[in-house]
This record gives structure tokens, C-alpha cells and sequence, in this order.
């Protein structure tokens, strides 16, 4: 376990995000708040459409221009980011905060030689001398692990396997020495093996460069992995949100467990099913009275299709934005079935 | 690379060899010859038939074809210049040709591509609009409606141009000025086919995860556009090119004719027409060789500007 | 970006004036023409002291000037003015109409036997090429022994077989000594005649030598330019292998675009005499549009005006060339009894208005029923050598009588048209008449003269009784179809023939048998009617006729007649063209009538000052 600092690097206020489509105006991100304190890696967890990767684009400044930010702040060294110019844009990203793709076939330029993609940054934002550059950009390579740099840096991206591609981009991410880290599903295309690798060598960067980390994922394996504190998201708002072990060991949200149960591992049993949240994310053209996950809670209150819930204080660290946390809710037990698996969890975690 | 072209060229070989076979046969299957013309008295006509072969079977008429060729003997014209090596011929009409050609394609690429650029970068803005509109109307318009037009509206009716080429022998300042419009006339298509095609291959890659890349890197927008987006909107931009100009190459005949430019394709169908075949043969050859060039070379252009082409997508581990 | 702004100014100016001047009239829009008309014509005495230029277009630049093998007749006109002839055929203002007349002969040809198989003629003194080579015998003699010359096999020498052994020369089977042209003296050449084609007259001398393939070639230059087992020679295909006699050299070629002509004086005499302009300019111009442009810009003379916005325009000039077009019909046709039956015949030669249907679709060609067209003359029996009357005009064409009538009214007479149907129906059974009509497709007019004669006859015979179907097909197959021993057709609209406008017995288009048939012939009619034709042909041409202009007219006559009688072609009209001309040039023609020989005679005009 890192030591996380209490200096916090970034904090996100009431972040607000809709999208003006030709169907209507359609609210991806409605009112998130988090906080991300320097050296931490902070996972974000959500289904497809639950408006992570929209939040983060709007951390660097990449949003559509179909996108509107409606409301929020993104205080970073003192300066809102969201009422930035591009020009100061411009010398944000990258040098401050930097991201990495889901796909690096598609995010590498695949007609342009890949040592020059890193150079170029060195070149352009750096005003290196070219040889300079490429010396920099080799050692770069070096850094996250590709093997014979100097070969390869004269070879084009479709020269490299998928694994090998993410590295250039993070190398291309970690040229500027950038503060933050926005990791938007790295791993999700790659096979498992390699995402382990990948895994490592965010980690092992992180703590040589002191980065801070964000991580997008929908895959709770790879949160419990690397992430210090969590935020779950669902229809555009955090449902949950705390440190690693408050959300595996202790998840108060319905969406929560039902994420956490959803999970195969070795302990599900021969015959048992595997968990299912019923239905799909609602239409967000149109987002629901009261609680957006309502509709597919099995534990659903009346008040749920009323009202939203607020977020509520579990711990200091820990908050959940569920009506079963009002002192007036009924008690609910978790799912038997996740609750064997915490504790099993807990039992592995603290003995052998 | 090295391999490739020399593949490519045999090939064409082959294929050139083939072409030059059957445009032979099929032109010389073609009912009457030189000497059809009834007002030909007959002893002419027999000596002339006789002097060229004209009536010996087909098979045997190539055999001389080919053993002429051989020796780089290209025939003589007998009727639209007669006692004239088809060569020579060549030599007096292919200048203005290849002159209007060229200033065609020198025109065409670089105004093509502004407009190509820039309508993607406005997209759907009103600029984009009015010059889509503009596009198509250019590229449906026949090159010789739009000839004819420049012709009444700018020479004729404001005299700002001449309205034939003018009869200058040295490429002075006189004869350029009355070359602009037969050059225009030429390039409005190209360029309307260059700009629609860049503007679309640019405007999908601004919208590539790659750009999103580049800008995450923090590059500037000038910088994003021209170092990633363009390069990679280009790719197609040589071998279309390559094959617009082999067409404006071939097809510029009527153009040619309203503007009286002596060039080789009115040569070309008078000699089709009078039966002339030495010269037409010579001359077909010519625009064979260069069509199969030109593709070659289109094809080679892709390998140039796309590496994934030219390495064959070979992968190290 | 900058340079790109600037582009984007300029393109848009240039596409913003476009649509604007299109919007706008323009300044010669109106239906006049630019240049204004009065009272300039009157005044001879208002010659031009300044060079007279003369601006004409043509639709290609000269394929060469070597005479021997100049393969197009539109640029034989360009080939006389440079190569110096013994004769040549110019308008005389006094007769008004073309003859031949000295060119650098002197005089007349002389007749040395009474037969008339050997003429002399005199080569005038002191002519010279543009290089200064000295003229005389002996550079006709050359000329003439390469045009014959057997390695060369020239096209041009097609007329020259008439000549004692020319056709032994030139396939090769004899010595030039033999051949019957021959150096008397310096200034004397000799001409030997073959028996059957002795000459009736010394005209007839002068029409042969004023052939373009008699020009004159400069020896030095020709002998360079042969190639090295000598069948080929490329005299003439460019201004550096070429060397001028004639009234005019050549001063500029632009292939394909351009040339201009100057007279110089030295060579021809006819420069000094006949021809009044001093720089001839051509321009290649093959688009009728274009060309009307440059006119109305002032920048060429003379064009062909035929479409219909010019028929109000003053000052219009018309030009018929001598070949005759018209329908043909297959009387041999297997595929349609009816055809056969002259009856038919009859009925369409009558029935077709030419007037009216002509006049829908050519605006520009003359109605003309007659074989033996409205320019045709014939030798005058009282003086046959100098003088002529025109045939149509002349008893002997009124004596022709089709079937008992006479050809009136341009042969159009709608009831006797019935009469010959109502027979053809009857033989055929009273039952419809259906016949096939080709035409050329993808020709407009071609349709429209088709689609024209279809509807008029449905009109005149009867829906039910008569009906025409039309077929298209390509031109290239026209005279093809039409091929003697190969009749691919029922009728066809298309086509024509070149008759002989000045001696009208000599047209060898229906000739059947005897040395004058060519491989490829046209027109056909039937056994019987053709050995009587034949017969008349040969004694015209060859035979006993061939010095009794009196008998000679009168076996044209009988001749035409058999054609009416066979009724295989149809005569319909003589192609002409409508010409505008720039006012300062005035023509020698009294009435606004070309020459069917040389046009307009534009080197003879009288050019007043242009008006500018």
C-alpha cells in the first residue's frame, strides 16, 4: 500500500457535461465531484455510457464540440481548467496532464514513423535540437520497456504488436513529464497477459515520476489492482465512491455489489450463476425522476423513483449516494453470495 | 520496393505487348484502307496497295509491322502528312500537348488542394457549402460546355483573352496568355475531383483517434493538421491524381478544337478516319505506354506515401 | 495560409465575373454585323494602297506541299498558290466563270499533228523558285518524272494516264524515255497523248497541266529529301524542305494551327497579273462557333454562315459544289419485289417536292432534280474551243422526256406521282407497299431529310397504301451499301455523286465496262440500259463523237435520259454553303454566286481600305 499524500492535485466540483445532438440535448455527466490527491492512482468504474470517459475528456480540454459544459470547476495548481482558452490548453496538455487511449492502433499515426511521433513532442513543445529529441524519445522507449529502441524507432506503429503499442503511448503520455495521468481503458483491447505488463509499468512509472493516476476501466479486476481510491459511476453521477478496501470490502451501493458480484472468479462455484444486472443504462436524452438506477434495483425503494438520493457519509473516506443509507431505510443485506466472497476475500487478505 | 517495380514493369510488358497486338488486328479488321476512296484510279490504287502490303493477309502485314518496329521503323503517314515519319509527326504535335497538359497539372494540384483543405477545415460552414455546390457543378459540366463558355463569355464577349491559341512557334508571353483558358478548361474538372476527394479523406482524419492523440500531446492545431491529418489525407491524392491526368491527357480533343490547339488528338482522329493506320497505330502506342506509365506509377505512389503498403504489413516482434 | 488567401481572391473574382458577364448582354449581341455597309462597294476608285491581307480558316493546316501525294482536296487551292503550274484555272470577270490560262507557259498549247496526240508547250523565260533556281523545261520534266516515278507509287498521279506510257512508267514496266512527255528544247516541252484519250482541244491540253499534281518541285530540295532506298520522300512537310515557285510562298507554318502566305513576284506570273492580295493568313479553326466569333471580332474574312440566325443578314454569298445528292433506289432488290417495278420508281421521282422538303432541312442546299446539275455547261457547238452554253438551259436538255414527260418544275408533279402509284399498287396485288429507308444515324439532318421524305410520301400516296421504315446506320457503311456487287439496301437517303460539270457525257459513276470502270462503283442500272449507256460513254469520250460537239450534246441528253429512265438514283439537291464576307473585299461575281471551281476567287477581289 502507497502512502497517499493529502496534498490533493486536482479537485473536481460539480462537473455538468450535455451533448447537443439532433435527437436533443442529451446529459452524459450531471453534477460529479471528486477529488485526486498527488501520487494516488483514483480508479473510475461505470458501464459504457456512464460518462467517465467524458468527464476525463473534459480534463484535458478534448470534449466534441458538440459537447457543452453546463456547470463545474476542475481546480488544478489553483487554475479552473474548465474556463481555460485553447491556447493555454495547448500548454496544459501534455505537459501537465496527459492520457492514454483505449485502442493504439487507431491512436498512433500509422503513416508516420513512431520514434518521430515521440520526437515531435520534444521538437515542437520543448524546442530541442533534433538529435536531442531523438535521443530523449529513445530513452523514452527504454523507459516503458520496448526492447532494442533504436531499430525500433525508425518502424512504423503496424511493426509492433498491440502491447508494444501501448508502451509507445505511453511513452508519448510520459514525454512532457506531465503531473497527471488519464489512463481511458488501456487495457480493455489487449489480451490478458499483456495487460498484466501494461499494468506494471503504469505502476512502476507512477512511483519513479510521482504521477498522479486516473483510471478508466469498467473491469473491477484491474481496479482491485491499482487503485488506491474509487469512484463508481452510473448515468452520468458517482454512486460511490472511497478507498479500494471501503468499495471491496464494504460496498454500500446496489450498483456496487451488483458490479462486484458480476465478477467470475475461482471461488464461483460449479452450477452457480453468474450474476446479472438486469436491463441497460437508461436513455440519458431523457434521464429518469429520482434515482437512475431504480429501474434495475432489485433493492429499489419508493422514494428511489422520486427523488435522487445524496451522496451519503459512510466514513471519512467512504460515501454512497443510496436511500438504503437513510437512517429511516430499511436494513438490506447484501447479496449472500457477494457477502462469501468479501469475506473470503478479507480472510485471504489478512492470513496467508 | 526495388522488386516491386521491376514486377510492375514486366508486367506492363506484357500487357503493352498484348494491347499492341489486338489494336492492331482490330484496326486493321476495320473495312477499306488508305486507297478506298473511289476517285482513286485503279493503277494507283494497285500500286499503293502493293507498295505497303495492304492486301496480304493479316498475320503477314504484322509480321512487317513487327519487323519495322524492330528496327524502329515506325511507319510513314500516307495521308494526313504524307512522306512524314510517324515519328516526326509525333514530334511536331506532342509539344503543345504535353505544354497544355502540364500547366494543366501544375494548376490543377496545388488549386485542388487549397479548396480541398480548406472546405474540410470549414466544414459545413457556408464557405463549405457554396464551394461543395461548386464542386459538383464542375464535375458534371463536360470540360467542353465549360471550354465553350470561357470562349463566348471571356474571349469573345470581354476580349480579355484571345479566342484561338495564338500562332506563336516560342512559348512567349503571348502564347502563354491565350493558353490559359484551353488550361483552365482542362483543370476546372481535375480540380473539382481533387478537392471533393481531399476534403473528404480530411475531414475523416481530423475526426481519427490519432488527431484526438496529437491533441492530447498538446500540439497546436496548425500543428495536428499538417503533420498528421494531411499526411495521412494524402495518400490517395497522387494515384488520383496520376489517373486525372492520363484522362485529360486522352480526352482533351473537343477542348482542343474550339480553341484551335494543334495538338495530338485531332491528328489521332483524322488519321483514324482517313485510314491512316501507320500513324494511328503510332500514336495509340503513345497513349498505351503512357496510361500503363501513369498507373505504374500511381500504384508505386501509394507504396511511396503509405508505409503499411510498401512493407507489406510485415510485423517484428 | 497566405498564399492561399490570395488564390482563393483570385479564383472567386474570376468565377464572380463569369456569372456576371453571363447575367449582362453583351455588346455584339445584336443581329448586326460589326462593321458598317454603306456605299463602300461602289467606289473602284477606292483601292487599298495598303497590302491587302486576305484572313481565311481552314480545317487543317496543309498535310504537305509536295503536289505529288497532297492527299486532301481542300488543300489543293493552298498547293496551287505555291507551286507554280503551265496553267491554271482562274474567274474571268468577262465570261464569269472559271477557265484555264497560262501560268508560266507562254501562250496557248500548240497542236503538232492533226490527229491532236502531240501538243508543244512553251515555258516562259526568266521565271525562277523563291531561292532564285532558274525555271525552264527541264524542272517540269523532273516534276513530272517524279510524280510518275514507279518506287514512289504517288497518289497524285491518278489524271496523268492519259499520257503516252505513263501507266508503263509508273507500274515500272518501262523506261522515262518512252513516256510522252519530253524536253524539246530549253524552254519547249513535248506532250504525247495515248491514242484513246487524244484531247479534243487545247483546253483540254490546259485542264491537264493545271492539275495541282503537275506542280513544280525544286529539284535540289527533292532530291534530299528522299530516303535512302527512295520510296519514301517527305519534299514539302516542313517550310525548311520546301522551295516556293509559285504566285505565293509559305512564311509561316505552325502545324496543325497556323500559316501565312506572301506573294512575291519572280516565280508566277499570275502574281503580278491576276492576284491581288500580298499576305494570305490561315487559321485553323475546326468549330464553327469559334470561327463565327473571330468574324464577328474582325479577325477573319470569310465564313460559312449556314445556320438560321443569319438568314436576315444582308450581304449573304452562296456556293454550290458540283456533287449531287439524292436517293437511291435497288432495282435489283431481291428482298422487295416492288422496287423492281419502275412504276415505283416513277412514283417517288414525281412525288418528292424537293423544293419544300430541301428547304425544311438544308437551308442552304438547291433543290435540283437533274442529273446533270444547274452549273453544268457543255462546249458551244459554234466554238467549241472558247466558248460554252449552259446544258440545262440548252436545247438539248429540254429534249429529254421521262416516259412521254417533260422535266418541269424540278421534276415535282404530285398527279402524275399518283398515276405511277396506282400501277405499283396494283402489280403488287393492291396491297400496302412497305419499303425500308436507311439514313446515317447520329447525324441530325441525315434524320431529319429521312424522317422528312417518310412523312410527305405517307401524306401524298395514303397511310394505308404506302409506308416508309426508317433504319439508321452507320456512315461508314453508306457507300459501302451502296457497293455494285453488293446492294445492302431497299433505299437509301444518303450519298451522292460527283458528275462532271463541264463535259456531263464523261461521268464515269455509270460506267459498267471498258477501261473507264473503277473497282468500286455505285450505281447500277439495269443490263440492257447500261450497254446502251456504255456505248454512248466510250464513242463521247473515245470514239466517233469525240470531235462533234453537236453529237456530244445530244448523247449527254440521251444519256441523262437513260438515267431518268432507269431510276436508280434520284437526283434531290446540290450541296451549297451561305458565306459571309467582310465588307472591304469586293468579288469579281457580278451576282453573290461562287464558282463551283474556285469559289469566290478571293485572290482576285479588289480590296478597298479596310474599315476599321
Amino acid at each position: 500500500m502507497r502512502t497517499i499524500s493529502t496534498e490533493k492535485i486536482l479537485e473536481v466540483r460539480d462537473l455538468t457535461i450535455s451533448f447537443n445532438t439532433y435527437a436533443g440535448k442529451l446529459q452524459a455527466v450531471r453534477g460529479v465531484s471528486f477529488d485526486l490527491h498527488k501520487g494516488e492512482t483514483l480508479a473510475i468504474v461505470g458501464e459504457s455510457g456512464s460518462g467517465k470517459s467524458v468527464t476525463n475528456k473534459a480534463l484535458m480540454g478534448i470534449l466534441p464540440r458538440t459537447a457543452r459544459i453546463e456547470k463545474g470547476q476542475a481546480f488544478y495548481k489553483g487554475r479552473d481548467l474548465l474556463s481555460m482558452t485553447e491556447k493555454e490548453w495547448e500548454k496544459v496538455r501534455g505537459s501537465e496532464i496527459a492520457m492514454i487511449f483505449q485502442d493504439p492502433l487507431s491512436s498512433l499515426n500509422p503513416v508516420t514513423r513512431v520514434g518521430k511521433q515521440i520526437a515531435e513532442i520534444f521538437i515542437l513543445k520543448h524546442k530541442l535540437p533534433r538529435k536531442e529529441a531523438k535521443r530523449r524519445a529513445i530513452e523514452l522507449m527504454d523507459a516503458v520497456g520496448i526492447p532494442d529502441p533504436e531499430k525500433r524507432y525508425n518502424q512504423y506503429p503496424f511493426q509492433f504488436s498491440g502491447g508494444m503499442r501501448q508502451r509507445i503511448v505511453i511513452a508519448i503520455a510520459l514525454a512532457s513529464d506531465p503531473e497527471i495521468l488519464i489512463c481511458d481503458e488501456p487495457t480493455t483491447a489487449l489480451d490478458v497477459t499483456i495487460q498484466a505488463q501494461i499494468l506494471k509499468i503504469i505502476d512502476r512509472l507512477q512511483k519513479e515520476k510521482q504521477l498522479s493516476v486516473i483510471f478508466i476501466t469498467h473491469d473491477l479486476g484491474v481496479v482491485a489492482h491499482m487503485a488506491d481510491r474509487v469512484a463508481v459511476m452510473y448515468a452520468g453521477k458517482i454512486v460511490e465512491y472511497g478507498t479500494a478496501e471501503d468499495i471491496f470490502y464494504n460496498p454500500q451501493h446496489p450498483y456496487t455489489w451488483g458490479l462486484l458480484s458480476s465478477m467470475p472468479d475461482m471461488e464461483t462455484e460449479e452450477g452457480e450463476e453468474l450474476y446479472v444486472i438486469q436491463g441497460s443504462p437508461p436513455n440519458m436524452l431523457y434521464p429518469p425522476k429520482g434515482d437512475a438506477f431504480a429501474e434495475r434495483n432489485p433493492y429499489a425503494l419508493n422514494i428511489d423513483f422520486k427523488e435522487e438520493p445524496p451522496m451519503f457519509k459512510v466514513s471519512d473516506t467512504h460515501y454512497a449516494a443510496t436511500w438504503l443509507l437513510h437512517p429511516k431505510a430499511p436494513k438490506i443485506e447484501r447479496p449472500a453470495a457477494l457477502q462469501r466472497r468479501i469475506e473470503k476475500s478479507l480472510k485471504r487478505a489478512k492470513g496467508v | 520496393m526495388g522488386k516491386y517495380v521491376a514486377q510492375r514493369l514486366i508486367a506492363a510488358a506484357f500487357a503493352f505487348i498484348i494491347i499492341v497486338a489486338l489494336i492492331f488486328f482490330v484496326l486493321f479488321s476495320m473495312p477499306g484502307n488508305i486507297v478506298s476512296d473511289p476517285t482513286i484510279k485503279e493503277t494507283v490504287r494497285k500500286a499503293i496497295e502493293e507498295k505497303y502490303h495492304l492486301n496480304e493477309p493479316l498475320p503477314v502485314q504484322f509480321a512487317y509491322f513487327i519487323r519495322n518496329y524492330m528496327n524502329l521503323d515506325f511507319g510513314t503517314s500516307l495521308f494526313v502528312r504524307p512522306g512524314v515519319a510517324v515519328f516526326d509527326v509525333f514530334k511536331e504535335r506532342i509539344g503543345v500537348t504535353i505544354q497544355l497538359n502540364l500547366f494543366s497539372a501544375l494548376f490543377t494540384l496545388p488549386v485542388g488542394m487549397f479548396f480541398g483543405i480548406t472546405m474540410a477545415l470549414k466544414k459545413d460552414s457556408i464557405y463549405d457549402i457554396i464551394a461543395s455546390s461548386l464542386v459538383v457543378f464542375f464535375i458534371s459540366v463536360p470540360g467542353f460546355v465549360m471550354a465553350a463558355a470561357l470562349q463566348y463569355f471571356l474571349a469573345y464577349k470581354l476580349g480579355w483573352f484571345p479566342i484561338v491559341l495564338a500562332p506563336e512557334v516560342k512559348l512567349n508571353w503571348t502564347k502563354f496568355h491565350s493558353m490559359i483558358l484551353p488550361i483552365f478548361a482542362l483543370s476546372f474538372g481535375s480540380i473539382a475531383s481533387i478537392a471533393r476527394l481531399l476534403r473528404a479523406e480530411l475531414a475523416e482524419a481530423l475526426t481519427s483517434e490519432y488527431m484526438l492523440l496529437a491533441k492530447a500531446k498538446g500540439l497546436t492545431f496548425r500543428q495536428r493538421v499538417v503533420r498528421h491529418a494531411l499526411r495521412n489525407a494524402c495518400v490517395p491524392l497522387a494515384s488520383t491524381f496520376l489517373y486525372l491526368f492520363i484522362g485529360v491527357l486522352s480526352s482533351s480533343l473537343v477542348i482542343e478544337n474550339i480553341f484551335g490547339v494543334p495538338g495530338l488528338s485531332k491528328v489521332l482522329v483524322s488519321s483514324i478516319n482517313a485510314k491512316d493506320h501507320q500513324l494511328t497505330l503510332g500514336i495509340t502506342y503513345f497513349y498505351v505506354l503512357i496510361g500503363l506509365l501513369m498507373s505504374i506509377a500511381a500504384d508505386l505512389s501509394y507504396g511511396i506515401v503509405d508505409p503499411r503498403i510498401r512493407m507489406g504489413g510485415r510485423k517484428d516482434e | 495560409m497566405k498564399r492561399n488567401r490570395l488564390n482563393l481572391l483570385v479564383i472567386t473574382i474570376l468565377i464572380m465575373t463569369l456569372f456576371l458577364t453571363a447575367c449582362g448582354k453583351g455588346t455584339r449581341d445584336e443581329g448586326e454585323p460589326a462593321v458598317s455597309d454603306e456605299g463602300l462597294e461602289e467606289t473602284g476608285a477606292d483601292v487599298s494602297d495598303e497590302p491587302a491581307v486576305l484572313r481565311m480558316t481552314a480545317s487543317e493546316t496543309v498535310s504537305t506541299y509536295n503536289p505529288h501525294n497532297a492527299a486532301s482536296a481542300q488543300e489543293y487551292e493552298q498547293l496551287n498558290w505555291v507551286n507554280g503550274l503551265l496553267y491554271q484555272r482562274i474567274y474571268d470577270p468577262e465570261q464569269q466563270r472559271s477557265d484555264f490560262v497560262p501560268d508560266m507557259a507562254e501562250g496557248e498549247p500548240i497542236q503538232m499533228d492533226e490527229e491532236g496526240k502531240v501538243w508543244q508547250i512553251k515555258v516562259q523565260k526568266g521565271l525562277q523558285f523563291a531561292d532564285g533556281t532558274p525555271i525552264d523545261a527541264h524542272s517540269f520534266e523532273y516534276s513530272f518524272k517524279m510524280l510518275f516515278d514507279p518506287k514512289l507509287a504517288n497518289r497524285n498521279y491518278g489524271v496523268m494516264y492519259i499520257l503516252e506510257n505513263a501507266d508503263q512508267y509508273y507500274t515500272g514496266q518501262c523506261e522515262w524515255e518512252e513516256v510522252g512527255i519530253k524536253v524539246i528544247d530549253d524552254y519547249t516541252l513535248e506532250i504525247t497523248y495515248e491514242d484513246v484519250y487524244i484531247p479534243n482541244n487545247a483546253r483540254e491540253v490546259k485542264e491537264t497541266f493545271a492539275f495541282v499534281g503537275c506542280g513544280l518541285v525544286h529539284k535540289e530540295t527533292y532530291e534530299a529529301c528522299f530516303n535512302e532506298d527512295r520510296t519514301e520522300n517527305d519534299y514539302g512537310s516542313s517550310l525548311e524542305k520546301f522551295v516556293a515557285s509559285g504566285a505565293y510562298k509559305p512564311v509561316k507554318l505552325i502545324p496543325g494551327q497556323y500559316m501565312e502566305y506572301e506573294k512575291w513576284e519572280g516565280g508566277s506570273p499570275l502574281a503580278k497579273t491576276t492576284f491581288n492580295v500580298d499576305t494570305i493568313q490561315v487559321t485553323v479553326v475546326t468549330d464553327q462557333e469559334t470561327a463565327l466569333q473571330m468574324y464577328e471580332n474582325g479577325e477573319i474574312d470569310i465564313v460559312v454562315a449556314n445556320r438560321e440566325e443569319y438568314d436576315e443578314y444582308p450581304d449573304l454569298y452562296y456556293s454550290y459544289t458540283p456533287d449531287l445528292y439524292g436517293i437511291f433506289i435497288n432495282a435489283k432488290s431481291e428482298t422487295n419485289p416492288v422496287l423492281r417495278d419502275k412504276n415505283f420508281r416513277y412514283a417517288i421521282f414525281w412525288g418528292l417536292d424537293r423544293e419544300t422538303i430541301v428547304g425544311a432541312t438544308y437551308r442552304t442546299n438547291l433543290p435540283c432534280a437533274y442529273h446533270y446539275g444547274f452549273t453544268t455547261t457543255v462546249p458551244d457547238p459554234e466554238d467549241p474551243d472558247n466558248k460554252v452554253i449552259n446544258y440545262r438551259e440548252s436545247e438539248y436538255a429540254a429534249s429529254i422526256k421521262l416516259d412521254g414527260h417533260p422535266l418541269e418544275n424540278n421534276c415535282y408533279n404530285p398527279d402524275l406521282a399518283l398515276e405511277y402509284f396506282q400501277k405499283a399498287y396494283e402489280n403488287n396485288g393492291n396491297q400496302k407497299i412497305e419499303v425500308e429507308m436507311q439514313y446515317i444515324e447520329d447525324n441530325v439532318t441525315s434524320k431529319a431529310w429521312a424522317e422528312a421524305i417518310q412523312e410527305h410520301f405517307k401524306n401524298l400516296f395514303g397511310e394505308d397504301r404506302f409506308q416508309i421504315n426508317l433504319r439508321a446506320i452507320p456512315a461508314a457503311l453508306v457507300y459501302e451499301n451502296l457497293q455494285r456487287d453488293n446492294l445492302n439496301y431497299e433505299i437509301l437517303a444518303a450519298g451522292g455523286i460527283y458528275p462532271n460539270i463541264e463535259y456531263p457525257w464523261a461521268n464515269s459513276n455509270w460506267v459498267s465496262s471498258g477501261p473507264d470502270t473503277y473497282s468500286t462503283q455505285y450505281t447500277v442500272i439495269s443490263e440492257e440500259a447500261a450497254q446502251e449507256w456504255d456505248d454512248l460513254y466510250y464513242k463521247c469520250t473515245i470514239g466517233e463523237y469525240k470531235h462533234k460537239p453537236d453529237e456530244r450534246n445530244w448523247a449527254a441528253a440521251r444519256m441523262e435520259e437513260i438515267l431518268y429512265e432507269e431510276a436508280t438514283f434520284l437526283p434531290a439537291y446540290m450541296r451549297g454553303n451561305r458565306y459571309m464576307i467582310a465588307d472591304h473585299i469586293e468579288i469579281l461575281m457580278e451576282d453573290n454566286v461562287g464558282d463551283p471551281f474556285v469559289e469566290f476567287a478571293l485572290l482576285q477581289a479588289i480590296y478597298h481600305p479596310r474599315q476599321q
